[in-house]
């Protein structure tokens, strides 16, 4: 059975799918790819918006698109740093 | 002369010198594994990082009110000062308060991953260090007796290193580096405090625990320093 996910994988899973689309995702793609449930993503979506990771913008059409923040991109660049920090030292 | 009395007496401006860099050294290593941890855990607010910086943000304040406190008993002869000798158990308080936070700290960082699904109740537990540390302090100040936060503080660790121990996976062996680590840092502050009291630990070994203790705090510095920083540079 494949080891659950935890809070700071799923984390980091979001950014780098947004990463990865150029800087801008629309939400229901970045939900599909991001393989959770629509509650869990919820969850991790607003909390992301709160913690200033991401920001949503609007095109001239109005429709949403989630872009990463400075801090967002600050958090994928030091992920493995940090992944590696916890392990060290068994947090 | 028996041999205890033939030792070299310290004068207390020498043994005010090696108080003063011993605890600069330990200080400003504690303070420095805070403020390195600092954006690790403003990017995550994971409880462990939050628990280990806590653990030496809370040692460097115990130190600080250490030296507090052995400044008082070096310079204040019995009838001298009444009103500052007053402040001792003041200085206890805090000596207690915060290094039963510290220890606190470890048995968190230590525990954190029995917690992890217990988000709501985590939170309780975090404030509810701070009235156990406060009425331990408080304990300490009251009875004068530093003996009574010793005993204290190591029924603590030793339960959390025990639980550890019993419920954790054994990949690492019993004890594990880190846990050797904070082993380490609790018995050297056991010692520290152990001080308090006059010639127990006389001065020639006293000199050599500092430079132990003080080589603990370096150590967990240049492994943190190495895991945060070393693999950033070398992407530049």
């Amino acid at each position: 059975m494949p080891k659950k996910r935890d809070r700071l994988e799923i984390i980091y899973t979001i950014l780098k799918i947004i990463h990865n689309h150029d800087n801008s995702i629309k939400p229901t793609p970045l939900l599909r790819y991001t393989n959770v449930s629509s509650q869990s993503f919820l969850e991790y979506y607003n909390e992301l918006l709160d913690k200033e990771f991401i920001r949503e913008e609007y095109d001239k059409k109005k429709k949403k698109y989630i872009t990463l923040t400075d801090k967002g991109f600050s958090f994928l660049e030091k992920y493995k740093l940090i992944l590696g920090f916890i392990e060290e030292f068994e947090l | 002369m028996p041999p205890h009395m033939m030792m070299r007496q310290f004068m207390p401006l020498e043994i005010l010198a090696v108080e003063l860099v011993y605890f600069l050294l330990v200080f400003c290593l504690c303070i420095f594994i805070y403020y390195k941890t600092r954006d690790a855990y403003n990017l995550t607010k994971h409880q462990g990082i939050f628990h280990f910086r806590n653990i030496f943000l809370y040692f460097a304040l115990a130190y600080a009110f250490r030296l507090l406190h052995i400044l008082m008993m070096l310079f204040m002869e019995p009838h001298m000062f009444q009103n500052i000798r007053a402040l001792q158990p003041i200085s206890l308080l805090l000596v207690g308060y915060f290094s039963t936070m510290a220890v606190l700290s470890v048995a968190m960082a230590i525990l954190i991953k029995k917690f992890k699904n217990h988000k709501d109740g985590l939170h309780t537990l975090n404030n509810s260090l701070h009235i156990v540390a406060l009425i331990l302090g408080v304990v300490v100040a009251l009875t004068r007796s530093h003996h009574v936060l010793i005993i204290v503080l190591s029924v603590l660790f030793a339960f959390s290193i025990i639980y550890s121990i019993s419920s954790g996976k054994k990949k690492k062996g019993i004890l594990s580096q880190n846990k050797v680590t904070y082993l380490l840092l609790f018995i050297f502050w056991t010692l520290n405090i152990l001080s308090f009291s006059k010639g127990l630990i006389p001065w020639e070994l006293k000199i050599p625990l500092y430079f132990i203790s003080a080589a603990i705090f370096f150590w967990v510095f240049i492994r943190v320093r190495k895991r945060l920083f070393s693999n950033a540079k070398k992407k530049r």
